[in-house]
């Protein structure tokens, strides 16, 4: 009990210690054993707490609490099986309680035993003695649902829908019911019931794109193949336009089908509307439609149209009667800017968006269109700056607070943006711990990358770490409602939080922050084998500064941080006087200075660089990389971080086997190959060390599979194969007409090859000879850079090539930091050159 | 001229401090003013109106405390692609309200003698010219001075 207490106490170790001493006592004390379950439990160590408590349960087999107990530790482990066991033996003990026959159902549903969850529900039901008729309660009817959910799934169409009908009369959630029904008719393939129903749910709620498709559906509308029955769906649609006019989605969707001869007339229609009213939404939710060619250029035609004439005649078209409102014409900029950021055309969106803020230069949402085109552009730190006019244009908008904070974050000024998220958060706490507090994921994988994009690896790691940390919490909040749900009925949507749960990680602020992550480890380890990564993490790029000069960014820096600790303090005393005639609050103040008085004692992160090379690679892939493959297959960047460390972990099979996943998704994506390149370096060098049957079957896989099409097929199997498709990889890589690839290809001479540094300039600048650039949306978006640039090679002019800011930053970063060589000079000069539209960072 | 239509739609509101930077913005560009930040901020009360349409802020009256009872409208300003919709009217019309609410009796106001527009826009609202003048203070012959007795409210 001593032991119980002191952990509530805070006194972890204590704790242990006193019950590991009640158990030297008495071995087969069953109390004993459970608060040690208990204890384990507090801690979240189920596996720990599972074993405490079935040692509990040897000495004591009836003591319901701690059967109860062990039950919730098993489903929270999803051990369905053991989990079903101790609830049938709950329910043996007190067979009079309807919790446990629900229990029992439950764990037998969650087993994938159907017919016995069935089995157990129907005996409760007969059990129950003889309810009213029109008996209504939440609980019976939840009860009925998932029942009927259970019939469903087992695949008994007919007789759930039967049993549907029969429940009709106890449901209280109708709507459900009404899905229910509609989802079964569907399977049933009775369209025209079930059109009735889903006509009844539209009417409720009339926005709801999963009831339209539905009703779709049943009329045999086939959403794929829109122009078989167009005049079809336009009729369908326009009786619905009738139906519903408030309805947006009705009048949306049918754009999608309109063909090209009616399309200007209905997206006038549809845009006039909106366009007065002054919707900033509009261009996202007709951005769908920017798949095909014919409909962007009508679009484009049309707004224009509006334009001129709004400017020259304040109408839509001539034809119209009514003046339109001076806002139309704002909007309709607005739209225009959109349209030509979408196409990546960033020059035209920023003239066209300078138009709408010049004409009501008051419009917030018009300023963070301009931020928004310029962070396309890559351009980070007028992006910033944009947000900011946006941001004080209306201090009390927290959306544009937070947009701001995270252009901030990607323009590398942390101080700055913890100070605008800070006006937004408590006032009596620290910003970083209410974030915390808040769960507040997108700003620490901002951070993170923040902190990345600073060479700070370390701390960055520490960032992302915390985003693992949060979803270790959602997984673990569960906990509550293994129990809450049962008591409360809410089947059907505890078994959705159970699916859930299982699959957090798909997450897309888990999948960010693995990548970032992994990122970070990559670079620790590399700092660690001690690889001479100066030319690729730019920090000499600040030794070179002149001692004056780093003092004056010291001193800067300084006066930042003096600047804030001064206006935190401010901040504090004011709120001091605030509270002080609150006394509740100063005690609530109090307690948050307790906690906080434990202190990080490694705010930077450091001490990972003290952990051996083997532990550090086991850590990233167990936390990051096992979820994010498993989770996310189809992100190719996973799979290349799975060659990456598998490789470093000299686990060369799992590292081809995400090469095979990775090169089906994208054959030739430049970072595939990069690692790739690198793999079968690692490989060649460290032939001797390899187990026969791992190079065997490589080799045989390598040669019947040829990912890459490289014609092996005469080649020996031996260590020369490795060589040759290495050689071959790297020719194929020298074809390839994009930055990307030509950059991959530099970055690769630079790191395995590095005597070719050279030459490997010299080719690099040969690719840009006689080349336009063109800017692109930020080149962190790589994959989408290089296949832009491929498509636009291919199709219209080789001559140009389309670069983002961070790309010719990391060139001339590389040119600058590698050793000297005769024709360096000339090289850096050709760039500064090529580059010149970027003067911001030359 | 009032221009009342369904997609017309004018409002008014105070100036709170979170939209100071709307007011700087207007100013700076319909007056070409050199006013800063904190002027803006500084207008935060009462007597300053944001003028909207279709909710966007497209126009601003501010006022400056002569006395307990008399103020002088400082300046006037409604965005360009705004102008000749009566939104500058709505903001003199709303403004005479809330000064008769906090009980002000005297509102003065200088204009220069080429703004006809604005002239003409006082006049409507019964600003006549103001004939007395105080003592020192020396009157610049380039600006025309208008003045209205407010009348209480009930």
């Amino acid at each position: 009990m001593k032991g119980l207490f002191l952990s509530h106490l805070e006194k972890r170790a204590e704790a242990h210690e006193f019950i590991r001493k009640g158990l030297k006592q008495d071995l087969t004390s069953h109390i004993c054993w459970h608060v040690y379950g208990l204890l384990h439990r507090g801690e979240k160590n189920y596996e720990e707490a599972i074993k405490c408590y079935s040692h509990a349960l040897k000495y004591d087999k009836e003591n319901m609490h701690i059967i109860r107990d062990y039950s919730l530790l098993q489903v929270q482990m999803r051990n369905f099986e053991g989990y079903t066991d101790t609830r049938y033996q709950l329910l043996q003990l007190k067979p009079n309680n309807k919790l446990y026959w629900i229990g029992l159902a439950v764990a037998h549903h969650l087993n994938n035993d159907h017919a016995s969850a069935l089995h157990v529900l129907d005996t409760f039901e007969t059990s129950l003695n003889e309810l009213p008729v029109n008996y209504l309660d939440y609980e019976h009817s939840e009860m009925l649902l998932y029942k009927n959910l259970i019939l469903e799934e087992m695949g008994d169409l007919k007789v759930a829908l039967t049993h549907l009908e029969r429940i009709k009369k106890n449901v209280l959630d109708l709507t459900s019911w009404k899905e229910s029904k509609a989802r079964i008719l569907m399977k049933l393939k009775n369209f025209e019931l079930a059109s009735i129903i889903f006509s009844e749910l539209f009417e409720s709620n009339s926005d709801s794109l999963e009831y339209l498709k539905g009703l779709e559906e049943c009329r045999g509308l086939n959403r794929g193949q829109p122009n078989e029955n167009v005049n079809k769906v336009i009729a369908f649609y326009e009786n619905l336009k009738n139906m519903y006019p408030k309805s947006h989605i009705v009048q949306s969707v049918p754009l999608f089908y309109t063909k090209e001869e009616n399309f200007s007339n209905a997206l006038s229609e549809y845009l006039k509307p909106s366009l007065l009213k002054g919707v900033p939404s509009l261009f996202v939710t007709l951005k769908d439609l920017y798949n095909e060619e014919w409909r962007i250029e009508l679009i484009y035609q049309l707004l224009i149209k509006f334009y001129d004439n709004l400017v020259n005649i304040q109408k839509f078209e001539e034809s119209e009667e009514e003046l339109a409102a001076p806002t139309a014409t704002l909007w309709t900029a607005y739209f225009i800017a959109q349209h030509f950021d979408y196409l990546r055309d960033s020059d035209k969106a920023l003239e066209w968006i300078d138009v709408a803020i010049d004409h009501s230069p008051t419009l917030a949402d018009a300023c963070m269109i301009k931020a928004k085109i310029l962070k396309h552009a890559g351009d980070k730190k007028s992006a910033a700056e944009a947000m900011n006019e946006a941001r004080e244009l209306d201090l009390q908008d927290r959306f544009i607070n937070t947009k701001c904070t995270k252009y901030m974050l990607r323009n590398n000024e942390d101080l700055k943006a913890k100070e605008t998220i800070g006006l937004f958060t408590k006032a009596d706490v620290d910003t970083i711990e209410d974030l915390k507090e808040m769960q507040c994921m997108w700003y620490f994988i901002e951070l993170g990358k923040c902190y990345s994009s600073q060479y700070n690896f370390e701390k960055s790691l520490k960032t992302f770490k915390f985003v693992d940390k949060v979803f270790v919490d959602i997984f673990d909040d569960q906990f509550d409602f293994h129990s809450y749900c049962l008591r409360k009925m809410t089947l059907t949507d505890y078994g959705k939080l159970l699916k859930t749960e299982d699959t957090i990680k798909k997450n897309k602020f888990f999948v960010k922050s693995s990548l970032g992550a992994l990122n970070c480890y990559e670079k620790i380890l590399d700092k660690k084998l001690g690889k001479d990564s100066n030319i690729f993490n730019g920090e000499s790029d600040e030794s070179k500064l002149s001692v004056s000069e780093q003092k004056k960014l010291a001193r800067k820096q300084r006066k930042i941080e003096e600047k804030l600790l001064k206006e935190k303090f401010e901040q504090e005393s004011k709120n001091k006087e605030n509270t002080k005639t609150n006394r509740e609050k100063t005690d609530e103040k109090k307690s948050n200075a307790d906690t906080k008085k434990i202190e990080d004692d490694d705010p930077e992160g450091k001490k990972i660089l003290e952990l051996d090379i083997d532990i550090i690679l086991k850590e990233a892939i167990k936390t990051f990389l096992e979820p994010l493959l498993e989770f996310s297959p189809s992100l190719i960047e996973g799979w290349c971080f799975g060659i990456e460390f598998y490789t470093r972990q000299e686990k060369y099979l799992l590292a081809w086997k995400c090469l095979k996943t990775g090169v089906k998704l994208s054959k030739f994506d430049p970072e595939i190959i990069k690692k790739s390149v690198k793999f079968l370096h690692h490989f060649y060098e460290n032939f001797d060390n390899v187990n026969a049957t791992v190079s065997e079957i490589f080799f045989s896989e390598l040669m019947e599979i040829d990912p890459f099409e490289l014609n092996l097929q005469d080649e020996a199997k031996n260590k020369e194969l490795i060589k040759t498709t290495l050689d071959k990889l790297m020719s194929k890589l020298e074809n390839f007409n994009t930055t990307l690839h030509q950059f991959v290809l530099l970055e690769l001479h630079l790191e395995l090859f590095n005597k070719d540094s050279q030459e490997a300039f010299i080719n690099f600048q040969n690719y840009f000879k006689g080349k336009k650039v063109q800017t692109i949306r930020g080149w962190e978006c790589k994959r989408f850079g290089w296949e832009a640039e491929f498509k636009l090679n291919e199709e219209k002019d080789d001559k140009i090539v389309l670069i983002g800011m961070d790309m010719a930053k990391k060139i001339l970063t590389y040119i600058r930091n590698i050793k000297e060589f005769d024709d360096k000079n000339e090289i850096l000069e050709f760039f500064k050159n090529f580059f010149v539209k970027f003067d911001a960072l030359i | 001229m009032t221009v009342e239509k369904k997609n017309f739609n004018l409002a008014t509101s105070e100036l709170t401090l979170n939209h100071a930077k709307q007011l700087q913005t207007i100013n700076k560009v319909v007056l070409n003013s050199h006013y800063d930040l904190k002027f803006s901020k500084n207008a935060c009360n009462d007597l300053t109106l944001l003028g909207f349409f279709n909710d966007i802020t497209s126009g601003a009256i501010t006022c400056k405390k002569l006395d307990e009872k008399s103020i002088e409208i400082e300046t006037i300003a409604v965005l360009k692609n705004y102008q000749n919709f009566g939104l500058g009217s709505l903001l003199v019309k709303d403004l005479l309200k809330n000064l008769s609410t906090l009980k002000f009796q005297k509102a003065f106001v200088k204009i220069s003698k080429l703004n006809n527009i604005t002239i003409e826009l006082f006049k409507k609202f019964e600003f006549a010219v103001d004939t007395e003048c105080k003592e020192n203070v020396e009157r610049d012959e380039d600006f025309v001075y208008l003045v209205k007795d407010i009348v209480a409210e009930n």
